[in-house]
């Protein structure tokens, strides 16, 4: 084994340190603290992708593939969203669903009804 | 959960999953300490502090992480910067400073008991050489030797080229190896 070796060795072993239980507790402790303060934050008025996705409760990716649809712009060789618009675009996905909800409930009205298959009624 | 790489589960946690950062914190508390320790110094207490405050700044600042980044190169980003914030803190100690570490130089005329000595004070005089490395040098040391990082990773984390990265690593080995080789040669050849 080279000195070099030996140095890189023994000084792995050297610097092995794990947190104490009382510090890894205070730690946690601030740790939940600044969640909380996370989840009651309230919305900025211009979001970027993150925000709006966590605002959504989904994954980026989810906004950056819907991109199209989303209303956003471009600044600063961001995108950012503005609270507001992504807010009305939700409310008229709202409507949109709401009725998209009424034509398959219709339309499920008009389509036959699958036939009870019993046992009586099936040939072995 | 637990299966996922750490950029999934930070892109989780950006998407208001509180758990996903539990998951990142187990699996990193020990490691951010260590490289805490190496690069701040031996002050337990500062560096658990240091070690708390880099996993708050990566809550208060998830939507600035960079998702075509190693969630590891951000982390130990964000402990170096906070680590050298502190030291910047620090009063400086002209007495400490001017003077090499505390290395006691193993006796020849004795060597089994020699041997003992260098054996319980080697871990001390190792993080005593660590600690009087220039900042730049330790922690690159600390984060190639201890910490197992790749050159890009470092070079990534401290802004140098990987040239510039093995340079330094080389120097803080040579300045070590001066300062331990009695240390290392006695008790660890056998």
């Amino acid at each position: 084994m080279t000195t070099d070796e030996k140095i890189s060795a023994a000084c792995r072993t050297a610097m092995q340190a794990e947190l104490s239980a009382p510090a890894e507790l205070r730690i946690r402790e601030a740790i939940q603290d600044e969640l909380s303060r996370v989840n009651d934050a309230p919305p900025k008025p211009i979001m970027t992708i993150r925000e709006v996705a966590a605002y959504l409760r989904v994954n980026a990716d989810v906004v950056a593939e819907s991109l199209h649809e989303v209303p956003c712009f471009e600044f600063g060789g961001q995108i950012l969203f503005r609270n507001e618009a992504v807010d009305a675009w939700i409310a008229r996905r709202e409507k949109k669903f709401a009725y998209d909800v009424m034509e398959f409930d219709a339309h499920h009205e008009l389509l036959p009804r699958p036939r009870a298959v019993t046992p009586a009624t099936t040939n072995a | 959960m637990e299966s996922m790489s750490d950029e999934e589960l930070m892109d989780r946690f950006c998407a208001g999953n509180t758990a996903a950062f539990q998951v990142l914190f187990d699996k990193y508390k020990n490691r951010v300490f260590r490289f805490v320790i190496g690069v701040h110094g031996p002050d337990t207490a500062r560096a658990e502090d240091i070690a708390q405050e880099t996993f708050l700044r990566v809550i208060r600042n998830r939507d600035r992480f960079n998702p075509g980044m190693r969630f590891t190169t951000w982390l130990y980003t964000i402990a170096r910067n906070v680590s050298l914030n502190e030291i910047r803190k620090r009063p400086r100690d002209p007495v400490q400073a001017a003077c090499p570490p505390d290395v006691t130089v193993p006796d020849d005329r004795h060597p089994d008991a020699a041997r003992a000595l260098a054996a319980t004070e080697l871990g001390d005089a190792i993080r005593a050489a660590v600690a009087a490395l220039p900042e730049p040098l330790r922690t690159v040391f600390v984060m190639r030797e201890v910490e197992g990082l790749s050159y890009g990773q470092i070079a990534d984390v401290t802004g140098r080229r990987e040239g510039a990265v093995r340079t330094q690593l080389h120097r803080a080995k040579q300045q070590l190896k001066q300062t331990l080789t009695l240390y290392l040669d006695d008790s660890h050849d056998n």
